[in-house]
């Protein structure tokens, strides 16, 4: 399905994080709800993906089996080359610390740690040290560098969230995952954090698996996915709000009619 | 309103499960000390009183002696046999038995082995006559000499049968005989042995005053009431005797027994009282973080239209609930407590089968105001802190909890403090009397320990914090969370680490105490012990003069120095006066004089210690009245002043005189110990052999070494240490709980931030480790608050007590560095169950929780 978005790009790249057949239902029997339905998806490295669909279409379940945060009913997930929906906890902690970013929509802080020692705590968790020359460079790319010894309560939701974005990359991970980033922000607040993971993805290379319900957020990414009921009904490359937009009022019309 | 505590109380079960049983730890063992000893005082008053002969006759005594004394000196008054006639005489009286009853003896086996009890309860001989509470159940009566009758209690414990032979050892000699009979009680048995033998038998060899009796016990004739019976025979006897009734004698032994009691069920009680005082931290903060994880729920209420009394009460509607629970439990399991302890006590041949459990009127009462009152008081801060949240609270986002302004509560506290330790210096250089200086120490102890609890908010954040810094470079990023986490509540971490300083506080003061008296114990005799041995005998009682006549035929003995004890009023107040041979006492116990000498005693002036001559007003020279328990009274004169021994806070203090000067007053006096010398260049290992020969058959005798007799003053010590030491392992075991509450509930409030971790790449064992820490450090911050305090106290009250003879201070560390680490041990039993809690919390329903 993606054979003509990876034919517009320039150089052929690897597949940071792949669902085949990915399937998650709740229940059993009768009470059966099937949240995502026999899903494939590829997000290839340096790629910034939105995804995008009604509340209940499993767009936030795809994302959590994705990022290794639920388990799979049945099917296969790849983050590199690492299959994960076998993996025992320890190991599926330690993929998530080592080779995932995560960006939650609020409460993304520790009240206790400065925003320093947030940025730094994947790392510090793994008892690594960070790399100083990239840290910096993250630091001042989401422009915090004034603000490191303040608490989260010290800081504005805009920042609170720049924060996080910083946290996630710090690490270098594979993949970032961001759930509704702007989801709190106020539009211009919002708008800097997207402008800052579009940066990142061109600047530093940064692959992004976005969920979000806002079509402007989703114009900032490569492609946007469409989730409904499960499965992934549509995809648009290289899009804009307005195209999003669009695309969403037929996407409902469909959903209406079936 | 009501409704809605009890749906919330209901909501809440889980984390009111650990207040309850707070609650119900404390009022169990308030209640169970309440029947406990209501049950020991029904049983041994009932014993007493219907073991009681209609009416007895005793020889008149000048007063009452203490009964921990009352064997010290081993006299036995005694009245004549004509007596008995003269009584059988009166009419009214059915049948009078000259009596012979003699406490201080010792029964032994074949192989030599008492078959009494060697504490406690006494082992008693008696004459046997027709008494209708003693009943044969094997074997006959004893009729002539070497024919013993033995309770049956005493001879199932020791496996003993007719025609065992069994030895009765007295202050004068021995006597052997062989088991004839075995009796039973109609009233049961709490714990005491029995032997009987024949009249003529215990007057000559029990005794040793043929034609004397210890007493006369009468049975009135039908239709004689017991007072009119004691009438008359006062009025044939005339004066001399006292006549009680079986009512007037239970009424004594009641009050003996309960004055014994009492103080126990005092100590028990504040024991309880700690464990109750200790609770109150950990309800209160159950109650703060419920009321705080409602903020916004009782925001809704007031935003709705509920008054802040109604708010106040809703909350305080909770805590009764709790109080209310809690008490029923708690009562439900004193009560099983109390049953407990009584068939334990049963194991130990106390028999108290007889009597059922009672259960006085106090008990429920005082379970429920204990149970109830404490709750209350405890959620009264938080439920006030619920009253005054605005409506406001409703709309606002999930709370944060203001920083709480410490100020005020900083500055009462450090002016507590100040007056703390401004008190107990004072106590501790204040050398004038012991009233002040008590109540120096006891103020400078209340106002101390206010002020660490007042103060505990402000110090968690600096001690705590402070003790956490190796926490970052040791354990990484968990370690430094757990040290935030720590500091993160101060008012918390203050209260759950409170409850633990305080009863910490007392280990560490007892502890204090504990070794400054065994240091200045082992120093004393030191100084004092000049004997090679001594000799004394099993429980406050004589050992006999058989034994002495014996111990001085032993080659190689080149001194004994005989000690015998005299009871005696000085003023209306009981002393126990000690009369020596002064020829050898200054080799024996090499005494320490600060004015006279041995030669006064010797003249036959008194020698008393120098804490009670500054508190009776006495000088050398000064006149002592002495009334003696025969009614002799004796004015001595003040010859020596002696340093005081340690331990000397025995009441009355300690009086010596010259033996010859003792038997003047108390001739019956029978010798108590023996202080031995050997010859210079005797064989020390033939003298140690010569002695046990010489007492192989005298069981009821230790005989220790300086080094002996040290290690029996420190094991002394050591048991009362343990006893207090279990005593207060229920406070801190509630404490204790106190960490476990706090650490859960933290554990609920922090639910998100923990899924936070898990997500970003926390694995179980860290977060599982995170809580661990934090836990350690609450309880070793707790600990060392409790454990300084507790070295102030013991520091100060060991001052005090010098003018008692604990002249040294000694600071066990090794103790205190142990409850350091048994602090560190127990915050991480207290965190198991809620790291796994924490470790086992699923990620997305954790970041999904709002």
């Amino acid at each position: 399905m993606s054979t003509a978005t990876a034919a517009t790009r320039a150089t052929p790249r690897t597949i940071a994080a792949r669902a085949e057949a990915l399937t998650k239902a709740y229940g059993s029997g009768e009470t059966r709800v099937v949240a995502l339905d026999a899903v494939d998806v590829a997000v290839r490295q340096g790629e910034f993906v939105a995804i995008m669909g009604p509340s209940g279409s499993g767009k936030s379940t795809l994302m959590h089996c994705l990022a290794g945060l639920d388990t799979a009913t049945s099917g296969q997930i790849l983050i590199g080359d690492t299959e994960i929906t076998r993996l025992k906890d320890k190991k599926l902690t330690q993929l998530r610390r080592d080779k995932v970013g995560f960006i939650f929509q609020a409460f993304n802080l520790l009240p206790t740690l400065t925003a320093l020692e947030n940025i730094t705590l994947p790392m510090d968790i793994a008892g690594r040290k960070p790399d100083q020359v990239w840290l910096d460079r993250v630091i001042d790319t989401v422009g915090l560098s004034g603000r490191l010894k303040h608490r989260p309560t010290e800081l504005s939701g805009g920042q609170q969230q720049r924060v996080a974005c910083a946290r996630a990359l710090a690490s270098r991970p594979e993949i970032v995952f961001a759930d509704e980033p702007t989801g709190n922000l106020d539009s211009r607040a919002g708008a800097e954090i997207l402008g800052f993971l579009r940066q990142s993805v061109d600047g530093l290379g940064q692959t992004i698996v976005m969920v979000t319900h806002d079509p402007v957020a989703a114009s900032y990414a490569d492609r946007v996915l469409f989730l409904a009921d499960g499965r992934i009904v549509d995809e648009l490359p290289e899009p804009t709000a307005d195209s999003v937009l669009d695309r969403m009022r037929r996407f409902d019309g469909a959903g209406r009619r079936s | 309103m009501f409704k809605t505590s009890i749906r919330n109380f209901l909501a809440h079960k889980g984390r009111m499960a650990l207040s309850t049983l707070a609650v119900l730890l404390g009022v169990a063992f308030v209640s169970g000390t309440l029947v406990f000893s209501d049950t020991i005082n029904v049983a041994f008053t009932g014993i007493a009183g219907s073991t009681a002969a209609d009416v007895t006759i005793k020889p008149k005594q000048a007063f009452t002696p203490e009964v921990e004394d009352r064997g010290l000196s081993g006299e036995t008054p005694t009245l004549p046999a004509g007596v008995v006639a003269k009584v059988a005489a009166v009419q009214g009286v059915r049948a009078a038995h000259g009596q012979v009853s003699l406490q201080n003896l010792t029964v032994v086996d074949k192989d030599d082995k008492p078959v009494g009890p060697t504490t406690g309860a006494p082992t008693l001989g008696q004459n046997w006559y027709d008494d209708p509470q003693v009943h044969l159940v094997q074997g006959h009566a004893p009729t002539k000499a070497g024919e013993i009758v033995l309770d049956q209690a005493s001879a199932r414990h020791k496996d003993i049968h007719l025609g065992d032979p069994l030895r009765i050892l007295t202050p004068t000699g021995s006597m052997p005989g062989t088991v004839v009979g075995v009796v039973t009680f109609t009233t049961g048995n709490p714990g005491v042995t029995m032997a009987y033998v024949d009249t003529a038998t215990a007057q000559a060899q029990l005794l040793g005053k043929p034609d004397q009796f210890t007493g006369v016990t009468v049975d009135t004739a039908p239709g004689t009431g017991h007072t009119t019976a004691q009438e008359r025979i006062k009025a044939a006897l005339g004066d001399g005797y006292s006549v009680a009734t079986k009512e007037e004698q239970a009424q004594t032994a009641a009050q003996q027994i309960s004055s014994f009691l009492s103080v126990v069920t005092l100590a028990l009680l504040g024991f309880a009282g700690l464990a109750v005082l200790v609770g109150i931290f950990l309800i209160l903060n159950t109650f703060a973080m419920l009321v705080a994880q409602r903020t916004r729920e009782l925001g809704l209420l007031r935003a709705l239209g509920a008054g802040r009394g109604q708010v106040l009460r809703s909350v305080l509607t909770e805590a009764l609930l709790l109080g209310v629970i809690g008490s029923t439990l708690g009562l439900g399991v004193g009560i099983g407590l109390a049953a407990g302890l009584k068939s334990l006590i049963s194991d130990f041949g106390v028999d108290l089968s007889g009597t059922a459990l009672v259960i006085g009127p106090v008990t429920p009462v005082a379970a429920y105001a204990v149970g109830v009152l404490v709750t209350l008081v405890a959620a009264y801060l938080p439920a006030r802190r619920a009253a005054r949240i605005s409506p406001m609270a409703a709309l606002r986002e999930a709370a944060v909890p203001a920083e709480p302004r410490l100020g005020r509560r900083t500055v009462l506290g450090a002016v507590l403090l100040v007056a703390g330790l401004g008190l107990l210096y004072g106590a501790s250089t204040h050398h004038a009397t012991i009233v002040t200086a008590g109540a120096l120490l006891g103020g400078g102890i209340v106002a101390s320990l206010l002020a660490l609890v007042v103060l505990g908010p402000a110090l968690s954040r600096v001690v705590v914090y402070g003790l956490g810094a190796p926490y970052p470079a040791v354990f990484g990023a968990v370690g430094r969370m757990s040290r935030l986490n720590a500091v993160r509540n101060p008012r918390r971490t203050g209260a759950t680490a409170g409850a633990l300083m305080i009863s910490l506080s007392l280990v560490g003061a007892v502890a204090v105490l504990a070794a400054s008296l065994t240091t200045s114990v082992d120093r004393d005799v030191d100084n004092t012990f000049g004997a090679d041995y001594v000799l004394s005998g099993n429980g406050a009682t004589p050992i006999g003069h058989e034994v002495t006549e014996k111990v001085r035929a032993i080659p190689g003995v080149q001194a004994v120095t005989r000690q015998r004890y005299a009871v005696a009023h000085l003023n209306g107040f009981q002393l126990v006066l000690s009369g020596v041979d002064v020829a050898t006492v200054d080799q024996a116990v090499k005494p320490q004089y600060v004015a006279g000498s041995t030669a006064d005693v010797a003249a036959g002036k008194v020698m008393v210690d120098e804490t009670t001559a500054t508190a009776d007003g006495l000088r050398v020279g000064s006149p002592v009245e002495l009334h003696f328990l025969n009614g002799k009274v004796g004015t001595l004169t003040v010859g020596a002043i002696s340093k005081p021994p340690a331990g000397a806070g025995k009441d009355g203090g300690s009086w010596e005189v010259s033996l010859d000067t003792l038997n003047r007053f108390a001739p019956e006096a029978q010798d108590f110990a023996l202080y031995l010398n050997t010859a210079s260049g005797a064989d020390r290992s033939k003298v140690q052999a010569g002695l046990e020969t010489a007492l192989a058959g005298y069981p009821q005798v230790t005989v220790q070494s300086q080094a002996d007799y040290k290690k029996s003053i420190t094991g002394q010590v050591d048991t009362v240490l343990y006893l207090v030491y279990a005593l207060l392992a229920l406070a801190i075991v509630i404490a204790v709980l106190g960490v476990v509450n706090t650490l859960a509930l933290s554990v609920i409030e922090r639910t998100r931030e923990i899924g936070l971790l898990r997500a970003i790449g926390t694995s179980r064992a860290q977060v599982g480790r995170m809580v661990r820490l934090e836990s350690v450090l609450i309880a070793v911050h707790g600990a060392l608050l409790g454990l300084g305090l507790g070295l102030a106290w013991g520091v100060a009250g060991q001052k005090v007590l010098e003018l008692y003879g604990i002249t040294a201070l000694s600071i066990p560390w090794t103790t205190i560095l142990a409850v350091l680490a048994g602090a560190a041990v127990a915050g991480l039993a207290a965190a198991v169950v809620p790291a796994v809690k924490a470790a086992r919390m699923r990620v997305l329903g954790a970041i999904a929780t709002s």
